[in-house]
């Protein structure tokens, strides 16, 4: 009997000790993951995205065809229930498009859309959501455009009826992942849009929930009404300025918020199509990069003339 | 010939592994939304880990669930924040899973439901808690309200899961069934020597 067979005899005799070392094992690899030095094991996910690609991308069409065909078979099999549907349906749609166009003449007197205009200048490539995360607990998803389309990390994505929807965290030659706003992890600075030019509120958004993210203020206000827009400010060097995030959750006027709750606007939990904007990173980055710079030119100018000064003295 | 057999149920293992995975990640986005939410909180590796565990054979199902923990790091955020909570998660369940059925000879649907139930408890109980001690603000961890809905909705989602996939993987395993009760019966004899 060889060793291993004896090892194995023994584990199925009495597993808890295959448990501690493999647990062992585990904990091992949660510390490694720890160490600042080595703070990923990114090729994991590299090759495991990659991978994926190809059997999500089959997935996605057969399903898709087969879906076809059967809502054809029944197309020829219930025209006369069809018909009778459809009627009533037309009514209802006559009614959607009064309501909607109430709607969009309002919307018109918004100034959002003169902030998506100015967007427009940033090329974009349209993609497939293929995948969502494998794990409940994180709020990811995965397009199937990459590195090979021109998308790269920290890339915004938006959906394709509007809104924001988050950024690229990782990248495969013909895939991408997407952090979705409403994640913990995911914090940018935003600014809500008041009913004025002049009540413009800076305050951080940070997911709060599957549906929701949460907006803390820089500066607390006396109050705010529920319904106003909350877009990017663009001073976090990672989302241009003027994006649509969401809109303030509730009713009438909130007073005195240390915090609010945002209804994002882009559909999160069935986005089908995203828009990746192909904005280049040095662009976003360079007015806080000049910041900085000015910062740390401010601190040698005073360590120098503090420096000047003693040695006056 | 035993050795045929096992590298053949290994092989059925994996590709179970690799199939759950895809339909993971895939199948919420290609049915409708509101379905899509309940099938969301089906966690498809740890029901086939469990069902690695009914085959009483406790190192292929703790080996299994370590892989599967793997697969799932791999597919998720967490490969780049917290790799391996999630084999550590399906490991502990395995091992509890396995105690489980290890005690109880019998193989019927009120077994498996009982390994499944704890298994989906232990899991995300797990989970909440290391995720906890490494400091993560997930929103599922934003109170017990989240997590005891996070149980509530994955044990009851994997429970009816289990049902049909058990069905189809005892097709897929059926060379295994026989075997299964008779190493069980043999176990229980060992420990009683």
């Amino acid at each position: 009997m060889s060793l291993t067979d004896k090892a194995k005899d023994k584990a199925k005799k009495n597993p808890t000790w295959l448990l501690g070392v493999l647990v062992l094992a585990h904990l091992l690899l949660i510390s490694l993951n720890r160490v600042p030095s080595q703070p990923n094991l990114r090729y994991l996910q590299y090759v495991a995205m990659s991978g994926l690609t190809p059997f999500a991308w089959v997935a996605s069409h057969s399903v898709g065809s087969i879906k076809g065909a059967w809502d054809h078979y029944f197309a020829l099999r219930g025209a006369r229930d069809e018909n009778d549907w459809l009627k009533a349906e037309r009514v209802r749609l006559e009614n959607q498009l009064r309501e909607q166009q109430e709607k969009n003449r309002l919307s018109e007197q918004n100034n959002v859309l003169q902030q998506w205009q100015s967007l427009n200048q940033y090329g974009g490539v349209t993609a497939t959501v293929i995948a969502r995360d494998a794990n409940e607990f994180f709020n990811t998803l995965v397009i199937d455009r990459g590195t090979v389309h021109g998308v790269q990390k920290d890339m915004p994505v938006v959906a394709a009826q509007g809104g924001l929807v988050g950024r690229v965290i990782a990248t495969s030659p013909l895939a991408s992942r997407i952090l979705l706003l409403t994640d913990e992890r995911h914090g940018t600075g935003a600014e809500v849009l008041g009913q004025t030019a002049d009540t413009r509120l800076l305050g951080v958004v940070e997911g709060k929930s599957q549906s929701l993210c949460e907006m803390r203020f820089i500066v607390a206000p006396d109050k705010i009404e529920a319904g106003e827009q909350v877009i990017t400010s663009g001073q976090d060097g990672i989302y241009p300025k003027g994006l649509l995030v969401g809109r303030v959750k509730g009713t009438g006027t909130i007073s005195a918020p240390q915090s609010v709750e945002i209804e994002p606007v882009a559909p999160l939990g069935k986005l089908e199509t995203v828009s990746v904007l192909l904005i280049p990173l040095e662009r976003l980055r360079a007015p806080v990069d000049e910041l900085t710079k000015e910062e740390e030119k401010e601190k040698q100018d005073k360590a120098s003339e503090r420096r000047r000064s003693g040695a006056g003295r | 010939m035993e050795i045929k057999e096992s590298r053949r149920i290994t092989l059925r293992i994996a590709v179970c592994l690799l199939v759950a995975v895809v339909i993971q990640t895939t199948l919420t986005q290609l049915v409708p939304p509101t379905v899509g939410q309940w099938l969301g909180h089906i966690d498809w590796l740890l029901l086939i880990v469990v069902y690695v565990c009914l085959q009483r054979n406790p190192v292929q199902a703790l080996i299994t669930a370590m892989a599967a923990g793997l697969i799932q790091d791999a597919f998720s955020l967490s490969s780049e924040i917290a790799i391996g909570v999630s084999g550590l998660a399906y490991l502990i369940a395995a091992y509890v899973a396995d105690r489980i059925v290890s005690v109880i000879v019998a193989d019927n649907l009120l077994v498996r439901f009982l390994t499944v139930a704890s298994a989906s408890i232990v899991n995300i109980l797990v989970r909440a808690l290391f995720y906890r001690m490494l400091k993560f603000k997930l929103p599922v961890l934003a109170g017990g309200k989240g997590v005891a809905a996070a149980l509530v909705f994955g044990l009851c989602a994997n429970l009816i899961a289990s049902v049909l996939l058990y069905l189809f993987l005892d097709r897929v395993f059926s060379r295994n069934a026989a075997l299964r009760l008779r190493r069980s019966e043999a176990r229980r004899m060992r420990s009683r020597l």
